[in-house]
Formats: structure tokens, C-alpha cells, sequence
């Protein structure tokens, strides 16, 4: 759900959002926004 | 944003493994499980490592004492082809990158927060799709 990525030299994390929300774990806004990128269904 | 979080943890990182335990930490206090990942309210919030990390020194250093949402933070150490129940969150050191497919196969739909050392730990399904985070956030 969530990866180390390396960029510069400095460690920063993804989000798959979408795994998260079918597991019913909710992450706060503020999480996400710090995130290198966040993942979510293309579809609805 | 930055500092607010590694504030919170009062800890100074300064080397990568450091800044690495921060992130776990600083995702459990951001993440909601929902009530039926917990026996009861006042149940610890697990935290399983798989695989050779300093994590696993580092972290139990960083949540001695503290409480999450009321909750104590426990970390054990994870095995290969070992149970996940009762465990809140998973993190797969770089060097488990087989058996980190395993887990992600056992612990899909369940509330397991999986966070891996390597990118790609999160599995990329064909309908999902990568958008900006909007900023470039680090700790």
C-alpha cells in the first residue's frame, strides 16, 4: 500500500489509495498530501 | 507539513534508516483502522517487520512509552509464510522483495497497512492509475 521510493537522494513514499480503501483503512489528508504520489481507480 | 511531522516524533533523524523508521511511525498515527481490526479499545496497534532492517532496533526505540490514539504500539519481528493476524501493519525490508508477494496476497482486503522499503511494494492492477500527490512532500 505504501513504498519507499528514493528521489535525490531523499526518501519519499507512495500511496495506493486504492488498496487502502478496499482494506477499510482511511489515511489523513495530510498524509496524502505529502506523498510523492497517490494511486486510485481510474474507473467511477 | 514536514517538520510538524518529524516533530511529533521527537526524534532527529538524520541518517536514511532513521528517516525510514519515521515514516512507519508517523503513518500510524495517520491512518484510521476501522474498529474490527482491534479485540477491543485499548488493544495495541501491532507492527510487524519482515526481513533485516535497523528498523527493527530503531523502531521499538521509537515507540517506547508512546500512545497512538490511546493505543501502545508493539513491534515484533515477521517471518517468512508467517501469520499476519492481529497485525495492524507490515513492513517488508528491501530484501524480502518475493516473500513481500506472499504477504500481499494474504493480507489483501484485510486492514493490514503493507509499507515496503522497495518501490513497487504496492502492486500496480491494471485499472489503477498513478495522479500527482500535488506536492513534493518528504520527511
Amino acid at each position: 500500500m505504501i513504498s519507499f521510493v528514493m528521489v535525490e537522494r531523499t526518501v519519499r513514499f507512495e500511496v495506493n489509495t486504492t488498496a487502502m480503501a478496499t482494506a477499510g483503512l482511511r489515511a489523513d489528508s495530510r498524509l496524502l498530501a505529502v506523498a510523492r504520489r497517490s494511486k486510485r481507480n481510474q474507473s467511477k | 507539513m514536514i517538520t510538524l511531522f518529524l516533530g511529533v516524533t521527537g526524534a532527529r533523524a538524520t541518517t536514511e534508516p532513521e528517516v525510514k523508521a519515521a515514516f512507519p511511525f508517523n503513518f500510524i498515527k495517520s491512518i484510521d483502522w476501522p474498529p474490527v481490526a482491534f479485540t477491543n479499545e485499548t488493544a495495541p496497534i501491532v507492527v510487524r517487520v519482515l526481513g533485516e532492517t535497523p528498523l527493527q532496533e530503531l523502531l521499538p526505540q521509537m515507540v517506547q512509552d508512546v500512545k497512538v490514539k490511546g493505543r501502545a504500539v508493539c513491534i515484533q519481528s515477521l517471518n517468512a509464510g508467517q501469520s499476519v493476524a492481529h497485525c495492524h501493519l507490515v513492513f517488508v525490508a528491501r530484501s524480502e522483495a518475493a516473500p513481500a508477494q506472499e504477504l500481499l496476497r494474504a493480507t489483501k482486503g484485510k486492514p493490514v497497512l503493507t509499507v515496503g522499503e522497495s518501490p513497487g511494494i504496492h502492486l500496480q492492477r491494471k485499472n489503477d492509475q498513478f495522479r500527482d500527490g500535488g506536492k513534493n512532500g518528504s520527511f
